[in-house]
């Protein structure tokens, strides 16, 4: 079966029935961006707790479901408009990107691309040039095209190398300028917006498989944890090569994160032991259930 | 009592208080309560004794008021604003002119505190509020909602963003009713306010749309449409 990592899921929002499906169709391992609950948040303190519970309980949700679970910390574009938040929460997020499992600054970029967004945009490039780490750029559903410009102007400007970019969401509209750039370029396929799988066998037809990645972005809205891998099998029935599918479902993904220092790709090589009788914080997954130890989830999904 | 006028929608039991004319701050309370009284006179009579000393947006007996507001008003099969909202209405524009300086402040509190009804209540209200520019950076943060409710309170029947936003805030509110279908015929003001920007901004979606091989929204149509007259 194919190893697939999705780049881009906010299993917070998700179930552990997802969790399952998604061991079970083949992704190993996947990536949480920091972004926004759906309604701001009111407090710095609450930023504090969705850092820690992105570096603790749900990187140990995910690992028992033999899922490594990295993330990226930022404050999102939405919430860099209030500026009562702001500076506390960016203090935070200074602090948390020393934690392990933490492979970018991110999701970050413009959604209003109001002048508070520039300044928490550009605050948090320096911030991910100080610590080393590359940064993974959301951008915007409205005006889509101007904002993905004027990002790539301001990434530029701020010296930001591209090759520890990756710009997300991207579609027939804003590819051409991303791979130019010399950047990462990410695709959300979703259930009706954004990207879908046909289009996306499309862009792999037109721009090949070179710092092309795809993810499901899977969150709260209606979204699809299994995109990824039904953007495989879409490809796969185009008769797109087992080669270029691996280099966008797998290999990109590791070596754009591996930038960070913090994720081994000889260590993903290796599947993850499930041992469900461990516990995080006294707390566990299970309800009553017997745990699985390398459960027989784990064997057919690497059968 | 002073004279109500309520410009299109004259003569109707509810009308629309947004299109109220311009009246002193003190007075606007009484103006919204006398409406109020058309339809339930017990509890206009009830309001009128609680805005005697009306209470400091945000504060737990404004919120307390603000939610009782909203029980005590049945709903009404009638058009325009429910008798609710016009209470709500009343509340704030007592309250916020209470506060006087300290009211963009203190009714961003109170919006953080509200739930929708009430967030839907505040946004509509605006105009009715004394100075009502001060609330600029509220309601153009109201329009990030992810609550349609809320979104459409500000975007659409509401002279408030034509009048005080600055374009790229009311260009941004234009374009996300076209992505969450709220129509433009309800943006008021929108002729007015269509400018070359709005209109690339418009263009282009049209160009995404079409290359991801969706349908163009019919609104923006209309909205290239506008800009073309301009």
């Amino acid at each position: 079966m194919t190893k697939m990592f999705d780049p881009h899921i906010h299993m917070t929002s998700r179930t552990t029935d997802d969790y399952a499906a998604m061991r079970r169709a083949g992704i190993v391992a996947v990536t949480e961006p920091a972004f926004w609950l759906g309604q701001p948040r009111t407090h710095v303190g609450s930023f504090e707790d969705y850092f820690l519970s992105l570096i603790g309980w749900e990187r140990f949700r995910a690992s028992q479901f033999g899922i490594r679970h990295f993330c990226t910390l930022g404050l999102n574009p939405k919430e860099a408009n209030n500026p009562d938040i702001v500076d506390g929460v960016l203090e935070l997020v200074d602090l948390y990107l020393e934690k392990e499992g933490v492979v970018a600054v991110g999701e970050i970029g413009y959604d209003d691309m109001s002048p508070a967004e520039d300044d928490i945009l550009a605050r948090q490039v320096e911030m991910a040039k100080r610590h080393d780490l590359p940064v993974m750029i959301h951008t915007p559903h409205r005006d889509k095209k101007a904002g993905t410009r004027r990002t790539l102007d301001l990434l530029r400007e701020a010296g930001m190398p591209p090759h520890l970019t990756l710009i997300d969401h991207n579609n027939e509209q804003t590819l051409e300028m991303v791979l130019e750039s010399g950047c990462w370029a990410g695709h959300t396929i979703y259930p009706g917006s954004k990207m879908d799988e046909p289009r996306m066998v499309g862009l792999v037809q037109s721009f090949g498989p070179e710092r092309i990645m795809v993810n499901s972005s899977a969150d709260w809205g209606i979204s699809d944890p299994l995109k990824v891998p039904k953007t495989v099998q879409a490809m796969r029935d185009a008769g797109i090569a087992e080669e270029a599918i691996e280099t966008i479902v797998w290999r990109n993904p590791i070596a754009f994160y591996a930038q960070s220092g913090r994720l081994d790709p000889a260590e993903l090589e290796i599947p993850l032991p499930v041992d469900q009788r461990l516990l995080f914080e006294g707390n566990t997954v299970l309800r009553g259930q017997a745990p699985a130890v390398d459960s027989p989830l784990t064997a057919e999904a690497d059968g | 009592m002073v004279v109500v006028a309520c410009g299109a929608t004259a003569g109707e039991e509810h009308c629309n208080p947004t299109a109220l004319p311009t009246a002193e701050p003190q007075a606007v309370p009484g103006i919204l309560n006398d409406l109020v009284g058309r339809h339930d006179p017990e509890a206009a009579a009830w309001l009128d004794d609680a805005l005697a000393t009306p209470p400091l947006p945000g504060t737990p007996e404004f919120m307390r008021l603000l939610a009782v507001a909203g029980r005590k008003l049945s709903a009404s099969a009638q058009q325009g604003w429910p008798p609710s909202r016009i209470a709500r209405a009343a509340i704030l524009a007592a309250s916020v002119h209470a506060a006087g300086v300290e009211a963009p402040a203190r009714l961003a509190t109170a919006f953080r505190r509200s739930d929708t009804a009430e967030r839907v209540a505040i946004l509509q209200s605006m105009m009715l509020l004394p100075d009502p520019a001060r609330f600029v950076d509220l309601a153009a943060d109201a329009c990030r909602s992810s609550v349609q409710p809320v979104f459409e309170a500000i975007a659409c029947d509401n002279r408030f963003p034509a009048t005080h936003f600055a374009e790229p805030v009311f260009n941004q509110m234009v374009l996300k009713a076209v992505f969450t279908g709220a129509p433009l015929a309800r943006v008021a003001g929108l002729p007015q306010r269509a400018t070359a920007g709005l209109r690339r901004m418009a263009a282009d979606f049209r160009d995404e749309r079409r290359s991801s091989g969706w349908p163009v929204p019919p609104d923006l149509d209309f909205l290239l449409d506008l800009g073309k007259s301009t």
